[in-house]
Parts: structure tokens; C-alpha cells; sequence
């Protein structure tokens, strides 16, 4: 389900890059669900939404995200469930995607850089296709220009040596890589690739869905019983714990659409 | 090694070593060039370029990249001139697809310790600014699983990409590649000529030339040298570095 072309890509850096995959009319929905809800207090946001940022342990100017979204509208669920980026999901996952965390962030000018960092090692080939057990699809919802925004080591999900500690996000190719996309654009990177984030430049604030997948198992979080309802029988599919060799029926219907599609 | 020149050279398959020639013996060299028809390996051009074999600036790099027993395989000249190309990307493991031709190009890593299989030296006797054109690679590409992907666009630099780079280097900089990573030339655009000299090795038990040097054409050689002029063997062989000097 990946093009030559994307599997050289992928391997390669740790990335692809999936160009204007969303609908504008949905990225302008969630933006303003973002401006309702990032304006909200904790205790203010509709159940079971939360955000982890500001639970103390981070700091006060920290980038913050809110957690749960596809339960507080259909939009994020559609985001979840997008036929472009889980084509991606689901090869890299050998056909068993987890659904483990959906958030929404908001980058002001004033928050935090984060620097480069990255989640264990757990990227390899098998039988000529990549596979990831951590992969994060990172949804733009507004334009990142050159300069500013996601940053990475390319190739360092098959690291042998830890980065050096003075290397910056800020420093340039080909070691660290900055990449501009445009709103409805998704970046899908293994957790493995080290990878940040520069300080945002624009007078808009920045909004990215971080929506994270794993190939094995689950991280329990979800899904969130008590709400439910507020979440479509697939993506409450898709947040049951992955089992290797065992394909979900949303899987199923969704490379049965994709074969429908291309006969 | 630092530990971030290992960091680079297994994240992207080469490394710019800086100012490994002084600027006099950059002179001195390219003023013999200037002054001879220069003809077969450079190696054998005269002293100067001799003591290239074994610079004590590249061949701690050596030891650590290929091994204690690593030799000199061969060594060309590359010069070039304005507008003049040296055909596209070429290398990579195994010659650029699995099981290929060129057996000798590798690279490992195991619990710290990197090797290589034939790798390159390359003494910049002229600068190669950014656009300029001359070595152009790309990084990362040395562990690359599906290299035969690459589109042919990208291999004949008939479109940039932006994951190939033509590193900048000036004179007296020595670029440190393994012929594992995908590699080629740029068409040359500097104004200047563009004078390279590769010295290829090998670890000691490999050979990618068939013909092996003959010690008899260099006149005065350390023991050392003549360590790393070896024709490649396994049993016995010496370490180029010999602790008793």
C-alpha cells in the first residue's frame, strides 16, 4: 500500500509527507473547536477531553495540547479514520494499528522549542515492506513555513550512536532537517526518528493534531469506556490493544475500499 | 574519533575532516601538478603525495572505519572543469541493489565498533564551494533498504532533491566517504579547476582492484606504509600500526 517511491522515502528519513489529505471544511472546524477549547479551564472541557500539558508536570510555557478530541467531535473522528494517512498507518503496522492518543496542540510565539528527542528503536523491513511499532501522524491545520515547526535528524531511527548534545533543532542540513507544509498536509514519522520542534514565528498560532498509532498492543488510555458513545464502532475499534497476525474489521473495510476503489 | 564525528559518519556515511593539508602543502602539491603531466595513481606522483598513504591525520579515521589491518586499495586523480560531468549516483551496498556486483561495499555496526568495507579519502587540492558541484552523496543512504527506489531523476541529477548533498569543502579538507553510501559527481561549475585526489582502502582482508602496488616503485618506504601496501591477506597479517613502532 506504499509506492516505491514512499518506501525509499520512509526508510530513508523516518518520515513522508502526505500532501492536502484533509478536507478545508473540516480543518476549519477543528480550528475553531481548537480556539474553544484551548480557551477553556481544565474543569471547563467537555468530558472525557483533558490536557495532560497542564497537569503541573510541564512547563507553564509549554506548548499545550488537549487530549481525546476525536470524543468531542466527529471531525477529529474523521481525522482518526482519514483513508490517505491510515493507507500509511496501516502498511507501516503490518495491519494492526492501536489508536493511542489523539491531541490537539497549540503553538503561540511564546512557547517553548522542543528539542530533539525520540521513543526507543522499534523501526526495521520485513519482507521488503518498512514496518514501525510507533508512528505519530502529525495533521497541520494551518501553513508552516520554512523556518519554523517540525524538525528532524533524518535517518536516525536506524541510529547506532546517540546524538551529540549540542546539536540543535536549529542547525542545518543535511543533519537536521526543517520541513514546511502547508494546512491540511500530515507528516507521518516513527517515534523512533528524533525529531522537535522550532519556536513558532507566526502572528497565527499554530495547530497540529498529533494522532499516534502503535503496532503492538495498546498504552491503555484508551479507549475511554465511560464515553463511548461519543465515538464511532470503528474508532472504537481502532483504539483496542493491536494483536499481531490479527486484522481489525475497520482495517478490513478499509483496504476492501481501497482495493474497491483502484479495480 | 569524537563522539560526534562517529555519530555523523554512521547517521550519514561520510565526514568532512577539516584541514588536514596546510595550506603550503596544498601549494606545493598543485604546483607539481601544475608543472608535470600527471599519469597514473598519485600515490606515485612524489613524496608529498605519498605521505598522503598514511597522513597521521586520517589514519586514526582509517583504523577506526576499517580496522587495524586496513590497506590502500587504489588511488586516481579526479580534475575537472567547467561544465564537465562525471555521469550520476552510483554505490551503495552491494553496488546499489541487494546481492549486486560490488561485494566490497558495506557497512556494519556491532556493540560500537563500526566497519567498512571499501571506503575513499578524498585530499581536496582545490575548494568546492556549495553549488560548485565534485562529490555530491546521499547522507544516510549507506543503510538504505530500498535503494533501487530511488527515482532515475534524482541518480542522473537531472532534478535536486533535497536529500542530496554536495557537501562544501575547501582546499586541504580531506572528505571521508564509504562506498556504501550513494555517491556520484556534480557537474563541475566553479570557475577554478577542480583537482581531487582518492585513495581508496580496504580492510586488510579485502581487495576491490585486481592488481595489487608494487613497493618496488616507491622508493624509500616506512614500514608502516609498507604495511598498508599489502596485498590483502587474513592469517598473520600485521596491524599498520605497529606498537613497536
Amino acid at each position: 500500500m506504499l509506492t516505491p517511491d514512499e518506501k525509499w522515502f520512509f526508510d530513508h528519513h523516518g518520515f513522508i509527507i502526505l500532501h492536502q489529505v484533509v478536507p478545508p471544511d473540516d480543518i476549519q472546524l477543528m480550528i475553531e473547536l481548537g480556539n474553544r477549547w484551548h480557551d477553556m479551564t481544565l474543569e471547563e472541557l467537555p468530558p472525557p477531553l483533558t490536557s495532560t500539558s497542564r497537569s503541573g508536570a510541564s512547563s507553564p510555557t509549554i506548548a499545550h495540547w488537549i487530549n481525546h478530541v476525536q470524543y468531542g467531535d466527529a471531525a477529529f473522528q474523521r481525522l482518526v479514520l482519514n483513508p490517505e494517512i491510515m493507507r500509511v498507518i496501516i502498511a507501516l503496522t503490518r495491519e494492526t494499528p492501536c489508536l493511542v492518543d489523539c491531541a490537539l496542540t497549540k503553538n503561540y510565539t511564546t512557547s517553548d522549542d522542543i528539542n530533539f528527542h525520540a521513543s526507543g528503536q522499534d523501526y526495521g523491513v520485513e519482507k521488503g515492506e518498512p514496518y514501525a511499532g510507533f508512528l505519530n501522524a502529525a495533521i497541520s491545520l494551518v501553513d508552516v513555513p520554512p523556518g519554523t515547526g517540525f524538525v528532524c535528524l533524518p535517518g536516525s531511527h536506524k541510529r547506532n550512536f546517540e546524538p551529540p548534545e549540542m546539536l540543535s533543532i536549529y542547525d542545518g542540513t543535511p543533519t537536521v532537517i526543517n520541513v514546511a507544509v502547508k494546512a491540511g498536509d500530515c507528516v507521518i514519522f516513527t517515534e523512533a526518528l528524533y525529531h522537535g520542534a522550532r519556536r513558532w514565528t507566526e502572528a497565527y498560532p499554530r495547530y497540529t493534531v498529533f494522532n499516534r498509532y502503535i503496532a503492538n498492543g495498546s498504552h491503555s488510555a484508551l479507549p475511554i469506556e465511560s464515553h463511548k458513545h461519543l465515538i464511532s464502532d470503528e474508532v472504537y475499534e481502532l483504539e483496542q490493544p493491536a494483536v499481531r497476525g490479527q486484522r481489525k474489521h475497520v482495517v478490513d473495510r478499509m483496504l476492501k475500499d481501497r482495493a474497491t476503489c483502484h479495480e | 574519533m569524537t563522539g560526534e564525528e562517529k555519530f555523523i559518519v554512521d547517521l550519514e556515511g561520510y565526514l568532512v575532516i577539516k584541514n588536514v593539508l596546510t595550506p603550503d602543502e596544498v601549494a606545493e602539491m598543485n604546483a607539481i601538478i601544475d608543472n608535470g603531466d600527471m599519469q597514473g595513481p598519485p600515490s606515485l606522483w612524489g613524496e608529498p603525495f605519498k605521505r598522503l598513504i598514511d597522513h597521521p591525520k586520517i589514519l586514526p579515521y582509517l583504523i577506526e572505519l576499517l580496522g587495524p589491518h586496513v590497506r590502500l586499495d587504489h588511488d586516481y586523480a579526479i580534475f575537472m572543469n567547467g561544465g564537465e560531468g562525471r555521469g550520476g549516483l552510483h554505490g551503495g551496498e552491494d553496488g546499489g541493489r541487494p546481492g549486486g556486483p560490488e561485494g566490497d561495499h558495506w557497512y556494519k555496526y556491532r556493540d560500537g565498533v563500526m566497519r567498512n568495507g571499501l571506503c575513499v579519502m578524498t585530499y581536496n587540492l582545490a575548494a568546492a564551494p556549495e553549488g560548485a558541484g565534485g562529490f555530491a552523496c546521499i547522507p544516510g543512504s549507506h543503510k538504505s533498504n530500498f535503494p533501487t527506489h530511488i527515482p532515475s531523476g534524482v541518480r542522473g541529477f537531472e532534478r535536486p532533491a533535497h536529500y542530496v548533498v554536495q557537501p562544501p569543502v575547501e582546499a586541504g579538507d580531506v572528505l571521508f566517504f564509504t562506498e556504501a553510501v550513494i555517491h556520484g559527481t556534480m557537474p563541475w561549475r566553479a570557475a577554478h579547476q577542480r583537482r581531487s585526489l582518492l585513495y581508496k582502502y580496504s580492510p586488510g582482508h579485502s581487495a576491490w582492484a585486481g592488481t595489487y602496488y608494487d613497493i618496488s616503485k616507491y622508493g624509500e618506504l616506512t614500514e608502516q606504509l609498507k604495511r598498508m601496501l599489502l596485498p590483502p591477506s587474513i592469517g598473520r597479517r600485521p596491524r599498520v600500526v605497529d606498537a613497536n613502532g
